[in-house]
């Protein structure tokens, strides 16, 4: 397993360069012009004279192709992925700024679709046709249709507009002079860790109220789709001739799903894991913009729209990596969770 | 027992009486942290230099931070005051002198005792060498643009180095922006009237920076020698990006970028002290999230667009200001002549397939356009009747703007007869077909073209305009490569005299002239005028000449004039001293603070 881990393992770099190298030329179709309005900021505020041949030469746009690609690449080696102007700050940085916030986010909706999934799952298939199993299928026909922003709306207007529970952003005011101010440590970005290790249980509870809302509408519909999944799966493997064999030996009904069963039926369960995580992403766009939460969706938003291809590029190389490694670590479960799986 | 329950339930009744009638239950909220302003607004900062800022909305925190030489009252942009200078330079007190050669030198008297936000000392070497290391390092506020063009005649300072090589560039930046005893002499090769507004432009881009603070943070030394390294600043290699300093009533405290500015009170203001401790220009992803913060009274103010109105309107607490007049004026610009391989034209000749790529080049074509189009229409679609008809280039509310100057309004006899003039009378019979562009998810662009497009098809059946989207980025791409037969542009002068508008519009060298292929027209009949108009003290010279390019803007029609801005803003009613400036939606914090009234 070890050969083929680093196997995979090598091909990165070469899958990260074949995918820069893509997206840069197709940045590269936009004219000089057309790539300058990322340092150009606001559509109506823009005056004629805004000296646009001059910044084009400043930034080096009007540059060959290969030129403006070796460029970038030296600097990538250099450890630079960049500068974005719609971050106002160096690519790397803006990642490392924005990417913990996403991870926190996708952690928590992570928290709600796996295990929630999975149970939930597990209980309407295991409770086959009763109320219970058609509430789940109704509720997952909902959460699947229901898209995150309405349903990310819909939280707003009840949980904040009228109740005033959860509001939007990341942290409310008064946290974020301590966060930002004082000499509270931003270890890992996430702020709910950082709460913790500073000992701010204050900051930790702050941020959790901001984080619950968002989590929510972000996981809705994945966990329709993982429940789903779940239960079909399931109910499949609940009809196996070694499930009935199992039953026969007299092994509790218990011991028979959990043991025997559900190990077998998490496997396209783990498959659709992998596709989920590409779907958390991209969740994460819709759900930080609606919750005004800064995280890596509203930094790529912004890139985008601008066209600022630096942060376009260095964001779809650590998605690239993220894809990647989670396609690994799929393979490497379907090894753990059936021995007949052989890695080589 | 009864008795003392009796009691009880009178006591009760009596103090719900009470409170009903004095209005107890119906007390206002309390304010929350009275002290500290928070503004939600959609518009993240592009940079903390003010020398670099491109965008109006971002100047804002350069006008709460940094003095200007010269300033304006409050509200009132046509009246120019002294800032850090003492005195306003005019002809009369001498601050102002004019050469027989036209060279003129203009001196504004440093005021003492102002301080800087670390401490520091105002001296008139400081306001010098904000001047010389914004040109030198090319700062790319239009302010300085005008600047640059017209004290070392050249686009840029690297233009300058171009042409006459460094050592005489720095000869003249040395010559022309120089300190005489406890004054700064700006020395200009011909009068140029503007150059007071420019400075008085509140701080904005002209602030006035520490040299020694400047020098610590990495910026150019203020020498010869060390020039050329520190020019050609871009934002990732500029000191100053991301800190101020100043002498403003506000100083920096942080930037959490895409997320907050924070802005503290500088206690020694030189005009005393603002009433407010704290200011947090909050940024936020999209306006319904402003809206709900500003309804739960977690921000004191947003700026609201024209559809997010029904929202605030009467919301509790809620006080929305509506229909406020802003510097921006919008137009449908007529393209002369089109980049041959644009793919907007068809097939690039005169016919139901296309039209060739002067086809605006005549103007019975681009008269009958004008009276295709319906002001009354789209200002209401549109700004719901919250809108102004521009009178020409010259915006409303500047001097010497024209009301008598003729307008075109809409009149489809006149379209069809001018139509039919149009291309030797042949364009009626060939008809034509064009695509007309804006850029995805302006409503007014799209709205425009959509009223121009349904009354032109309506005219001739051989009439089509089909309508295509483009992102902002390809927008404006498409608009410097002269692709696009209409662009809709907008123009946004800081500096409120009828030359910048002119200049921009009319001038050879506005940009313009440049992109509606007007050059020739522009350089034989509208820039000797506007030069004049640059270069002439006298108002009522000035007047005349404002009015003669208004008439031929009219005549020659380069543009349909489709709308003045308003803008509209919304805050807490406990929010006081909020007053209008160039741009509503930005703000002077000085004046503000939170009680109810």
């Amino acid at each position: 397993m070890i050969a083929y881990i680093l196997r995979r393992l090598l091909l990165l770099p070469i899958v990260m360069f074949i995918l820069s190298a893509l997206i840069f030329s197709l940045v590269m179709f936009l004219s000089p012009y057309e790539r300058l309005a990322v340092f150009i900021p606001n559509a109506d505020a823009v005056k004629s004279s805004i000296p646009y041949d001059e910044l084009v030469s400043l930034y080096g746009l009007d540059k060959p192709f290969y030129i403006q690609y070796y460029e970038w690449l030296k600097k990538v080696f250099h450890g630079n992925l960049g500068w974005s102007p719609s971050a106002r700050m160096p690519v790397l940085d803006a990642i490392a700024r924005y990417f913990p916030a996403t991870v926190e986010l996708m952690l928590l909706g992570g928290l709600i679709i796996f295990p929630g999934g999975i149970f939930l799952g597990t209980y309407a298939a295991t409770h086959h046709n009763r109320t219970t199993d058609q509430a789940a299928r109704v509720a997952t026909i909902v959460g699947v249709s229901l898209p995150e922003f309405i349903f990310g709306l819909f939280l707003l207007v009840i949980f904040y507009a009228w109740l005033g529970w959860f509001p939007p952003g990341r942290l409310s005011t008064w946290a974020e002079d301590v966060v930002y101010l004082s000499s509270f440590s931003r270890y890992t970005g996430m702020i709910l860790v950082d709460a913790l290790l500073n000992g701010r249980l204050d900051i930790f509870l702050d941020a959790l109220r901001h984080l619950i809302l968002p989590a929510l509408a972000y996981s809705l519909g994945l966990l329709s789709t993982m429940l789903r999944m779940m239960r079909s799966s399931l109910l499949e493997t609940l009809h196996q001739d070694y499930v009935t064999t199992a039953r026969a030996k007299g092994l509790l009904e218990r011991v028979v799903i959990t043991k025997h069963a559900r190990r077998n039926a998490l496997l396209p369960v783990v498959t659709l894991g992998g596709t989920l995580v590409a779907k958390m992403l991209g969740g994460a766009v819709i759900v930080e913009t609606v919750f005004n939460y800064r995280g890596m969706g509203m930094f790529i938003v912004t890139a985008a729209q601008g066209l600022d291809f630096s942060a376009i590029l260095g964001v779809s190389l650590l998605i690239g990596l993220i894809i990647i490694l989670t396609n690994l670590v799929i393979d490497m479960l379907y090894a753990l969770l059936d021995p007949r799986i052989r890695l080589g | 027992m009864n008795h003392r329950k009796s009691t009880i339930a009178l006591i009760v009744i009596s103090i719900v009486l009470v409170s009903a009638s004095t209005g107890i239950g119906q007390t206002q909220p309390a304010i929350p942290e009275p002290e500290t302003f928070i503004k939600a607004t959609t518009n993240s900062v592009e940079t903390l230099n003010p020398q670099f800022m491109l965008s109006s909305a971002t100047t804002e925190l350069s006008f709460n931070v940094y003095d200007s030489l010269l300033d304006h009252p409050q509200g009132d942009l046509a009246t120019i005051i002294p800032g850090i200078a003492t005195e306003v330079p005019t002809q009369e007190n001498g601050l102002i002198q004019i050469a027989n050669d036209g060279t003129t030198t203009i001196a504004f008297p440093i005021r003492e005792g102002i301080t800087f936000h670390n401490g520091a000392q105002l001296t008139p070497e400081d306001v010098a060498y904000t001047f010389k290391r914004g040109l030198l390092a090319g700062a790319q506020a239009a302010s300085y643009n005008m600047l640059c063009q017209n004290l070392l005649e050249a686009a840029s300072f690297q233009e300058l180095v171009d042409e006459i090589g460094y050592d005489a560039a720095y000869a003249r930046l040395d010559q022309r922006i120089r300190v005489e005893g406890n004054t700064v002499v700006f020395e200009l090769p011909q009068p140029f009237v503007p150059f007071l507004g420019i400075m008085a432009d509140g701080g904005t881009a002209m602030g006035i920076m520490n040299k020694a603070w400047c020098i610590e943070q990495g910026a150019w030394p203020g020498t010869k020698e060390t020039g050329q390294e520190h020019m050609n600043l871009t934002a990732e290699n500029d000191p100053l990006f991301d800190t101020m300093m100043g002498t403003g009533p506000f100083q920096f405290v942080s930037w959490e970028r895409s997320e907050r500015v924070v802005l503290e009170r500088f206690d020694d203001y030189w005009q005393g002290p603002a009433k407010l401790q704290r200011v947090i220009r909050k940024i936020i992803a999209d306006l319904p999230a402003g809206i709900l913060l500003l309804k739960q009274g977690d921000v004191d103010f947003v700026s609201v667009s024209v559809d997010e109105l029904p929202q605030v309107e009467g919301a509790p607490g809620v006080r929305v200001i509506k229909n406020l007049p802003s510097l921006w004026l919008m137009k449908i610009n007529f393209v002369f002549h089109i980049a041959e391989n644009s793919s907007y034209i068809g097939d690039g000749q005169l016919g139901e397939g296309g039209i060739p790529p002067d086809f605006f080049s005549d103007i019975n074509v681009r008269k009958a356009f004008q009276y295709c189009f319906d002001w009354e229409t789209f200002i209401e679609d549109v700004f719901l009747g919250a809108a102004l008809k521009p009178y020409g280039p010259v915006l409303i509310g500047f001097p010497t703007a024209n009301p008598d100057n003729p307008q075109y309004s809409l009149d489809l006899e006149q379209a069809e007869a001018y139509f039919k003039e149009a291309w030797d009378g042949q364009l009626w019979d060939k008809g034509f077909s064009l695509t007309a562009v804006y850029s995805s998810g302006s409503t007014h662009r799209q709205r425009a073209l959509e009223i121009l497009k349904y009354n032109i098809e309506a005219l001739n059946p051989k009439f089509t305009i089909e309508l295509a989207s483009l992102p902002w980025a390809a927008y404006v791409g498409a608009i410097k490569e002269i692709q696009l037969p209409l662009t809709l542009f907008g123009m946004l002068p800081e500096v409120v005299d009828p030359y910048l508008p002119l200049f921009e519009h009319m001038h050879s060298a506005g940009g313009y002239a440049e992109w509606g292929g007007y050059m020739e027209m522009a350089r034989e009949k509208y820039d000797p005028l506007i030069n004049e108009l640059g270069s002439n003290y006298d108002p009522e010279k000035r007047q005349e000449l404002s009015y003669e390019l208004q008439r031929l803007a009219y005549e020659d029609c380069h543009s349909i004039f489709h709308f003045q801005a308003v803008e509209h803003v919304a805050m807490r009613d406990w929010v006081q001293g909020y007053y209008t400036g160039p741009f509503p939606f930005n703000l002077d914090f000085y004046p503000l603070y939170k009680a109810y009234e």
